[in-house]
């Protein structure tokens, strides 16, 4: 995976693909665009190579729908939307995820004092 | 237009090699023609909007590939495997036929059938099903390998032939020549119309890259980045 700057790879293959579909849910978007947009959130540069497949699988699980649109005057763009099955997904699985980023958030926390643990 | 020059042409920003590595990885995924035209005109659309190279944006051709996981829509089906072989049978029958007969006819003697030439065409045959049972190994090898392939194809050709001449001398028949050559003549029409019947109802292998036709720019156009 070929995500490059700030996280560790295997950090961030769980939530991109949530993520992507956040980007999507504001506004329809082409492939560069949720690139730029990744980045803007801080997430880092994210490769064609890592961002395409995710979105195949997405569309694949009925989560976005693809339709090509003229570029101006460069080539077609293929621009992702989110479905309402996609909107559903991405609502439950963030709400999972800040659950899961809460808890592993706190088991990092520094222990205060020792002799807490038992 | 031929097909290295159209391939071009979908993908102008996208270079040759990586994109006839990606291409012929999704072929042998079975991937259909519209699925690989899409997938690599979104790469080159996307090369020429962040201005990246494209090892550099996707990596490697045939690792992108697999990781894009286009459905097997492939062509290559039991029936249409068999009616190429049927097609493959006719035209080699058929040139057979009709050299040996016509040579004969001219020489006015019975076309004679020895051991050679009986398991020369065994031995055809045989390669035949073998390049059909391990096809897309074998188009992996072709690719990757074009001079060990070109080697390896004319020694099959000179073992074939050399096996008809080993036994070219034991005679097991003779049929006359005339017909032999009307049959052979037979054969490669029938061939012929066997294949504008396949093209007809589309059951050729064939499967184009068909570039997907862009709709007119959406009225509230999309966010690009800015």
């Amino acid at each position: 995976m070929e995500i490059t700057d700030s996280w560790p790879a295997q950090w961030l293959r769980g939530p991109l693909p949530l993520c992507v579909l956040r980007i999507v849910e504001q506004e329809a978007a082409h492939g560069y665009a949720i690139v730029t947009s990744l980045e803007r959130m801080g997430l880092g540069t994210v490769g064609g190579g890592t961002l395409y497949p995710i979105l195949n699988r997405l569309q694949r699980d009925g989560f976005l729908t693809a339709e090509w649109m003229a570029g101006e005057g460069g080539p077609g763009r293929k621009v992702y939307a989110i479905t309402a099955e996609g909107t559903a997904e991405l609502l439950e699985q963030a709400e999972l995820w800040r659950r899961f980023a809460t808890i592993t958030g706190q088991a990092l926390e520094p222990a205060q004092t020792k002799g807490h643990r038992r | 237009m031929n097909k290295k020059s159209s391939l071009g042409a979908l993908a102008p920003n996208v270079d040759e090699q990586w994109r006839d590595d990606f291409v012929v990885e999704l072929r042998l995924q079975g991937a259909s023609g519209t699925a690989i035209a899409d997938a690599l005109v979104e790469v080159d659309a996307h090369c020429k909007e962040s201005g990246q190279g494209v090892p550099e944006a996707f990596g490697s051709a045939v690792e992108y590939a697999r990781a894009l996981d286009l459905p097997d829509e492939s062509r290559w089906t039991a029936p249409k495997l068999m009616s190429t072989w049927v097609s493959l049978l006719l035209l080699a029958m058929g040139a057979w036929l009709m050299i040996d007969g016509g040579t004969s006819l001219a020489l006015g003697q019975d076309v004679e059938i020895t051991l050679g030439s009986l398991i020369s065409a065994v031995a055809t045959l045989v390669v035949m099903a073998l390049i059909f049972v391990f096809g897309d190994p074998l188009v992996r090898f072709l690719f990757h390998h074009v001079v060990l392939a070109g080697v390896c194809f004319m020694a099959t050709l000179a073992a074939l032939v050399g096996i008809g001449m080993l036994f070219s001398g034991t005679a097991l028949g003779s049929i006359p020549a005339f017909p032999a050559l009307i049959a052979g003549i037979a054969a490669l029409v029938a061939f012929g119309v066997f294949a504008l019947i396949r093209r007809w109802t589309g059951t050729t292998l064939d499967d184009p890259l068909v570039p997907p036709s862009a709709a007119t720019p959406h009225p509230s156009a999309p966010r690009d980045g800015q």
